[in-house]
């Protein structure tokens, strides 16, 4: 089995909700394997860390990382003052930013939020929450900029 | 206006949907955005640093009935990853009568977070959320 299989919930901004699937797995990165298709090219259990083994031998690309800072408001867990978050976002040389990885800076409101441009006006990603250690909660999120007049 | 201000939806495993702002900078001294966007922001901050990803190439499909039909759009693209793990997994679609992108992130240890633009570019395109949760088959 090396496929990776997700069950998938998707919601529009309007909150048009879907179910989907979404399978998956490595292409070969090894050109004595693609030469023969047949043969798996991922690991027998789709293991990450086996698969990045052989991402040695690929090209690396540079990403360019900036520091970010905000906050993130969700009335109903967070109560009504925002949170205060930190990161970085990866940026490919001056193009779009690839992703934006987060984390709170208050230790009693505990969270992590990673998003990806999806286009000019929309950021998609997921976010958890932890309000204490066990227990946590996790979201997709879907943004839709606000453009606030000049 | 050098804040980025985004309206939330967030969408949790069983459909629990809230409400949210999230508002970010980059830190910078910077009154406004340049005309350019974000690349001309970036070309005037200074970056703390750079992070080294490979690219694999990752290869699969998506069904979503109600938006796709009942086959499978075949989709192939790249997982970008540091030693220390996965960073993000890019995809687009392989068939030019269905166009999709599809971008998401690892966000616990079987569940990935992400969006997915249903006909990108073109005026009925659609934006959703994606959460998904991962499947173990019995072997």
């Amino acid at each position: 089995m090396d496929e990776i299989i997700y069950s998938l919930l998707l919601k529009t901004a309007p909150g048009l909700a879907l179910l989907g699937t979404l399978r998956y797995r490595f292409a070969s990165t090894n050109p004595a394997n693609a030469a023969n298709a047949d043969a798996p090219a991922a690991p027998a259990d789709a293991d990450f860390g086996a698969v990045l083994t052989q991402a040695q031998q690929q090209t690396p690309i540079e990403l360019t990382a900036f520091q970010v800072d905000g906050s993130v408001a969700i009335p109903l867990i967070t109560g009504v003052r925002p949170v205060p978050i930190t990161g970085i976002a990866l940026v490919t040389f001056l193009g779009p930013p690839i992703t934006t990885i987060t984390s709170s800076t208050d230790p009693t409101r505990n969270l992590f939020l990673q998003f990806n441009q999806l286009d000019e006006r929309h950021i998609a990603g997921g976010l958890v929450w932890r309000p204490g250690e066990p227990g946590e909660l996790i979201f997709s999120v879907l943004g839709t900029r606000l453009q606030l007049p000049a | 206006m050098d804040e980025f201000i985004y309206n939330l939806l967030l969408t949790g495993e069983q459909g629990l949907s809230l409400f949210g702002t999230l508002r970010f900078r980059f830190t910078a001294p910077l009154a406004e955005v340049p005309d350019g966007g974000v690349p001309a922001l970036l070309a005037e901050i200074a970056p703390i640093g750079t992070v080294t990803v490979v690219a694999l190439p990752v290869e699969g499909s998506i069904a979503v009935p109600l938006l796709t039909g009942f086959s499978r759009v075949p989709i192939s693209g790249a997982l970008l990853a540091t030693a220390a793990g996965p960073v993000t997994t890019l995809f687009g679609s392989n068939d030019a009568a269905r166009p999709l992108f599809l971008q998401f992130n690892q966000i616990s240890g079987n569940q990935i977070a992400g969006g997915l633009q249903w006909r990108p570019g073109q005026p009925n395109q659609l934006v959703f959320s994606l959460l998904g949760t991962r499947l173990q088959l019995p072997f």
